[in-house]
C-alpha cells in the first residue's frame, strides 16, 4: 500500500492502523455507527465518520480512525477485515475464517476470465494458527 | 509525510446562505444513490469548494446537518476532466502507467493534487470511484490532520450526472464566464 499510495498513506499511518488491535476498535466503533442509525448501509463510509466525531474524543484515536475509513473506501477493507490473508466468515457455526482475503485494485471492471493466462498468483502465503 | 497546510478558506456550513462574497454556481443530487445528499459548488475568489451536505437523523436524537467540504483552485475544473480521461486510458494509448491506481501528486495552481481510483465508493452497489485528494488542504472543522478529499462514485459521476455539470463548470471557467 505504502508502494501504490505513497502519498495518500505513510508507512506510519499504515504500521498504526494495520495490526489485529486496531481493526477491532475499527470493528466496535463501526458497529456502533451502524447501530447508531446515522449510516444507510454498511457502505455508508462518509457517515460513519460523522459518528466518529461525535464519538470519539481522543484526537489521535479519531484521526487514526478517519484515516481508516478513507482506506476502506479507497482498498474496500471493510470492518471485518482481519489482516492476516484470510476473511472472517460471518456465518454462524462456521469457523473462524471464510476465504482467502484478495485486494482486487482495478481502475476498470474487467472479469477474471478475460485475463486467461496472463493470471499470476504468487505463493506468498504462510500458515496462520492451528 | 508532512503536509505543508495552506491558511483555510471560509468553512461553508449553511449550504444555502454561504457566507458573504462566495458565490454558489451549482447544486446536484445523487439521485441514483442518495437522492437526499447534496453537493454544492462555490466559488471563493480563485477558488473553487465542494461541500457534499445532507441531513443525518441518529436514533433517538435530534437530525443534524452533515457537511464536508473539498477546497481547491478553481484550475481543477479542467484538471480533472482532463485527469480522469488519462487515468482511464491504457497506458499504451498514453494513459496512466500500468499498475497505477492513483496518479503522481501534481502541481495544480500551486497546491498537490491527486486522481486516485477508490475500490469502494461508498454506496449501495458496492462499486468503484474516484478520490480526487488535495494535499495542502487541511480539513475543514476536524481534530483531525489529515488533508481534504472528495469522493465521487461512478454511478453518481457518470450517470448521475456529476461530470456533466462538472464538465458545464469547467468550461465556464475556460471562457471566463464562471
Amino acid at each position: 500500500m505504502a508502494r501504490e499510495l505513497p502519498d495518500s498513506y505513510t508507512p506510519d499511518e499504515i504500521a498504526k492502523m494495520m495490526t489485529p488491535e486496531f481493526q477491532e476498535t475499527y470493528a466496535k466503533y463501526y458497529q456502533d455507527a451502524l447501530d447508531s442509525g446515522m449510516m444507510d448501509g454498511d457502505w455508508d463510509t462518509e457517515h460513519a465518520l460523522d459518528y466518529f466525531k461525535k464519538n470519539i474524543e481522543d484526537d489521535e484515536l479519531f484521526e487514526t480512525m478517519k484515516k481508516r475509513l478513507t482506506m476502506q473506501a479507497d482498498l474496500g477493507n471493510n470492518q471485518h477485515f482481519l489482516g492476516n490473508g484470510l476473511t472472517k466468515t460471518l456465518l454462524p457455526n462456521n469457523g473462524n475464517y471464510g476465504a482467502v482475503e484478495t485486494f482486487n485494485i482495478e481502475r476498470r471492471l474487467v472479469n477474471l476470465e478475460q485475463f486467461g493466462d496472463a493470471n499470476n498468483v504468487s505463493d506468498i502465503l504462510e500458515p496462520i494458527g492451528n | 509525510m508532512t503536509n505543508q497546510y495552506l491558511s483555510p478558506l471560509r468553512e461553508i456550513t449553511e449550504p444555502n446562505n454561504p457566507p458573504s462574497g462566495i458565490i454558489k454556481l451549482a447544486e446536484i443530487n445523487d439521485t441514483l444513490n442518495y437522492p437526499k445528499r447534496w453537493c454544492s459548488f462555490y466559488r471563493q475568489g480563485d477558488y473553487l469548494s465542494v461541500v457534499k451536505h445532507s441531513m443525518i437523523t441518529p436514533n433517538d436524537k435530534a437530525p443534524f446537518l452533515s457537511t464536508k467540504q473539498f477546497d481547491a483552485p478553481l484550475v481543477i475544473l479542467p484538471w480533472f476532466i482532463d485527469k480522469l480521461v488519462f487515468f482511464r486510458k491504457s497506458s499504451v494509448e498514453g494513459g496512466l502507467a500500468p499498475n497505477r491506481i492513483a496518479t503522481d501528486k501534481e502541481l495544480v495552481g500551486g497546491e498537490h493534487l491527486i486522481l486516485g481510483r477508490a475500490m469502494d465508493a461508498g454506496n449501495d452497489r458496492r462499486e468503484g470511484g474516484y478520490r480526487i485528494s488535495n494535499l495542502n488542504r487541511k480539513e475543514h472543522g476536524s481534530r483531525a490532520s489529515t488533508f481534504q478529499g472528495l469522493l465521487l462514485s461512478d454511478s453518481f459521476l457518470f450517470e448521475g450526472g456529476m461530470l456533466d455539470l462538472w464538465k458545464d463548470l469547467a468550461d465556464k471557467y475556460k471562457a471566463g464566464a464562471l
